[in-house]
């Protein structure tokens, strides 16, 4: 099973941790919409530790509307225009701000585990909050590239603003 | 319905249209209540189906971020819709993720592991516990059909949501799904109450529309009916009143212009028939009564008349009976005073007679004589007759000689024959001798008139008298026949039955021509019917008559005369004559008596009779004798032998002797 017990997350391992985050990431992606027309393959990449790698593997080939997602695991930053979506971990700050600006205006979902990733111009970020993992989105960046999420998904997260 | 047929038109008609007004309204209620029943429980399904997609659609996200709060805030949504009873939402793994509950009851009729099974989309779907069980096969097709109508929404390969309809709820199972992964089950219960009492309402709203539209129906069918059967019961009561009043002048007046009008007009035209008839039986009633009347009254008087004249007639009878025997009587008791100055009258011209007298007073008193004979023979005629009709004469039982009595009866008439030159013959056989016991002077008036009439109705040729006897059916008797012949002038056939009446005869000419009373055939036929015979008569006009009758008489010596009487039975053929019979009365006993011939004569005559007595007289003077009956005879004769003398009568068949060439 990839979820188990949010209630005890905090206290699980870093894997079972990771396992959360990613079947959270696959609910995320599904309540999300892409401004190009959703054809060929689903790219999800992945850029992190190897437990995040693991925990992120077990999407593959889950389907996704019409398409099956292909989790492209990802050592260094580069060729990001093949993925919808890029999950990215264990990252250094300044790093990860020439990511957010390169990918800037570019229909890619980007998700991340560490503090104030949307704050810092990611769209989706996930963090603990009292054992609880929330969701932070940053509605200006979505707007900007293209991507639409769904109402219901904003219903339960928190808008947060750059 | 033989009860039905019982009814009367009016129940008929009513129950007739109520029952169809009420059923096609029953009918029209049980459709418009089943489809309202299905279309309200559709309403309700659909929306059902419509909230738990929506409330589906929205707890997907708190199921996928396992957001409780969200979930149980959703839930609590439901308590806007008061039919919703309950709700409950389970996570992927059977967990109970949130809750609604109205009214803290609810049970969910299945378990969880059940609603999983029940959401897997199978080829051979698990049949419902709970739902439509025994509901027929089509029935439950089209329900499911309606229970599935919206989870088009629901595009999935493995999952399907599920109603299930239990009594009072219905349950509405559906997955939630995310990218056709099984997020969670939401389980909703929808309380039916509502829906049923909502039905309620409208199956109480519909039956009162039935019994409002019923009672309403059978209102209007009442009036209606009356539309029909008012004119119907008007005509019934003009004819009740025409049946139980007798009153033929009542009419059914105009209904309207329907058939009833026309069956109304009908019966008034009968009714108009029937009085019409009525008068004209009156009127001819009371003529017939007046006419019977005038009938009876007729009859009466008629018969009144009839039973005067009736009577009328019968005292005429009476006086004339009474009359008729005084005159008789009169007659009969005249007889004697008659006859005994008639008979001083010719005692005395007869003793004159013998006195001596010239010629011419000789010749006076026998005419006198002879006229007294004949009045006293005109005399003894009507006395005879007042006699026999009185019933006072009497026949005398004498002793006679019949043959005596007969030739001499023959030997006095005979004269008067001879002076008319006619053939008289008595036709007796020779052996004929009789001595019977009768009336002898009755039996010679008999044959004295009858041969008397033959002579002096008969102009020319012959009168004859047969005599023949045969052996009578009673012992010692024998039955003579007596027959008068004559060859006169015969009697008419229309005056046949008149002869032997009295003071008749056949022709009123005859009485001035021949004389005579004309009492003598009807004296003759009493005397006869009174010896115990019958007088008849055979005639033919102008060729002559014959008078008969037959004589049942007394033998006196009946031994003696049995003999003679067999042999005289001989055919008995009235009035045919036998010529080997025939005698001459007036020589009975001349007998030829040959002795020397004097010469040959040819006697020619075409009458037997004269030629036997020419043949006697010339035998008698010793003359051989020849008879030839005709000329051409007589001329045959001649040439063969030589006669001294021929005897010719002047008139004869076949070449007279005048015209004789000697």
């Amino acid at each position: 099973m990839l979820v188990a017990g949010f209630e005890n997350c905090l206290t699980q391992a870093a894997i079972e941790e990771e396992n959360l985050v990613a079947a959270l990431s696959l609910n995320i992606v599904r309540f999300t919409t892409w401004p190009e027309p959703n054809s060929g393959t689903f790219n999800l990449c992945v850029y992190g530790d190897n437990v995040t790698k693991e925990a992120f593997n077990s999407l593959e080939a889950k389907p996704l509307g019409s398409r099956n997602i292909h989790v492209v695991i990802l050592d260094r930053l580069i060729g990001l225009e093949r993925c919808q979506a890029l999950y990215i971990n264990d990252i250094k700050p300044n790093l990860l701000s020439q990511v957010f600006n390169e990918l800037k205006n570019k229909p890619i979902l980007t998700l991340g585990y560490t503090e104030s990733f949307a704050e810092n111009g990611g769209m989706i970020g996930l963090r603990k909050v009292n054992g609880k993992l929330t969701i932070d989105i940053n509605l200006r960046v979505t707007n900007e590239a293209g991507i639409l999420i769904s109402s219901r998904l904003l219903s339960l997260a928190n808008i947060v603003e750059q | 319905m033989t009860g039905f047929k019982r009814l009367t038109i009016r129940a008929k008609l009513i129950s007739i249209m109520s029952f169809t007004a009420l059923l096609a309204l029953l009918l029209a209620s049980l459709a418009l209540a089943f489809n309202e029943y299905l279309s309200k429980q559709q309403d309700t399904q659909k929306q059902l189906v419509i909230t738990g997609d929506l409330v589906a659609w929205n707890a997907a996200a708190a199921l996928a971020f396992n957001d409780v709060k969200t979930a149980q805030e959703l839930l609590s949504r439901f308590q806007h819709i008061p039919s919703i009873v309950s709700a409950q939402l389970y996570d992927n793994r059977g967990g109970l993720f949130a809750r609604y509950d109205a009214a803290a009851k609810s049970q969910s009729p299945l378990e969880i592991q059940q609603l999983f099974k029940l959401i897997l989309k199978n080829p051979k779907p698990s049949p419902v516990p709970g739902y439509s069980d025994g509901l027929p096969a089509w029935i439950q097709e089209w329900f499911n059909q309606a229970a599935s109508a919206d989870s088009t929404l629901l595009d999935s390969k493995l999952y399907q949501p599920v109603l299930i309809k239990q009594p009072q709820s219905i349950h509405l199972i559906r997955p939630i799904l995310l990218d056709d992964e099984l997020l969670g089950v939401l389980e909703i219960e929808d309380d039916q109450s509502e829906l049923y009492k909502l039905l309620q309402r409208f199956y109480l709203i519909m039956g009162l529309i039935f019994i409002t539209s019923g009672f309403a129906i059978v209102l209007i069918s009442t009036k209606l009916q009356q539309i029909f059967l008012a004119p119907l019961l008007q005509i019934i009561a003009a004819m009740r009143s025409v049946t139980y009043q007798q009153n033929f002048s009542q009419r059914i007046s105009a209904l309207g212009n329907d058939e009833f009008t026309e069956m109304a007009q009908a019966y008034n035209n009968m009714l108009d028939e029937i009085q019409e008839r009525d008068h004209k039986l009156a009127k001819q009633r009371d003529s017939l009564e007046i006419e019977v009347k005038a009938r009876t009254q007729e009859l009466w008087e008629k018969n009144l008349s009839l039973n005067n004249a009736i009577e009328s007639a019968i005292s005429a009878r009476r006086h004339a009976e009474l009359a008729n025997q005084a005159k008789s009587q009169f007659l009969a008791t005249m007889s004697h005073e008659i006859r005994t100055p008639i008979n001083s009258v010719l005692g005395m011209l007869e003793l004159l007679n013998k006195t001596t007298l010239n010629t011419h007073q000789t010749d006076l008193a026998t005419t006198a004589y002879l006229s007294g004979q004949s009045l006293l023979g005109v005399i003894n005629n009507i006395l005879d007759l007042a006699k026999i009709e009185s019933g006072k004469i009497e026949l005398n039982n004498d002793t006679f000689n019949l043959r005596t009595l007969i030739e001499d009866t023959v030997a006095v008439l005979a004269p008067q024959a001879y002076l008319k030159h006619l053939d008289f013959i008595l036709a007796i056989s020779p052996h004929f001798q009789a001595t019977v016991i009768g009336d002898p002077e009755r039996l010679r008036q008999v044959l004295f008139n009858l041969l008397g009439n033959a002579i002096k109705f008969t102009d020319h040729g012959e009168v004859s008298l047969k005599i023949s006897q045969r052996q009578a059916q009673k012992a010692g008797y024998v039955q003579i026949s007596f027959e008068v012949f004559d060859t006169g002038v015969g009697i008419s056939p229309d005056k046949l039955q008149l002869i032997f009446d009295k003071f008749t005869q056949a022709d009123g000419t005859i009485t001035r021509q021949h004389g005579g009373s004309g009492l003598g055939l009807t004296i003759s036929k009493q005397l006869v019917e009174l010896m115990g015979g019958e007088l008849s008569v055979k005639t033919q006009p102008l060729q002559g008559s014959c008078f008969y009758f037959t004589l049942d008489l007394a033998l006196v010596n009946p031994a003696a005369e049995e003999s003679s009487a067999a042999s005289l039975a001989t055919d008995t053929a009235a009035c045919k004559i036998d010529p080997a019979l025939i005698q001459h009365p007036q020589h009975p006993q001349l007998t030829p008596q040959p002795t020397s011939v004097k010469g040959v004569v040819l006697l020619v005559d075409d009458q037997i009779l004269n030629q036997k007595v020419g043949r006697y007289m010339l035998q008698d003077l010793h003359y051989q004798v020849e008879i030839a009956t005709t000329g051409l005879q007589a001329m045959q004769a001649i040439q063969n032998q030589h006669f001294d003398l021929i005897l010719m009568d002047c008139i004869c068949r076949k070449w007279t002797a005048l015209r004789q060439p000697y």
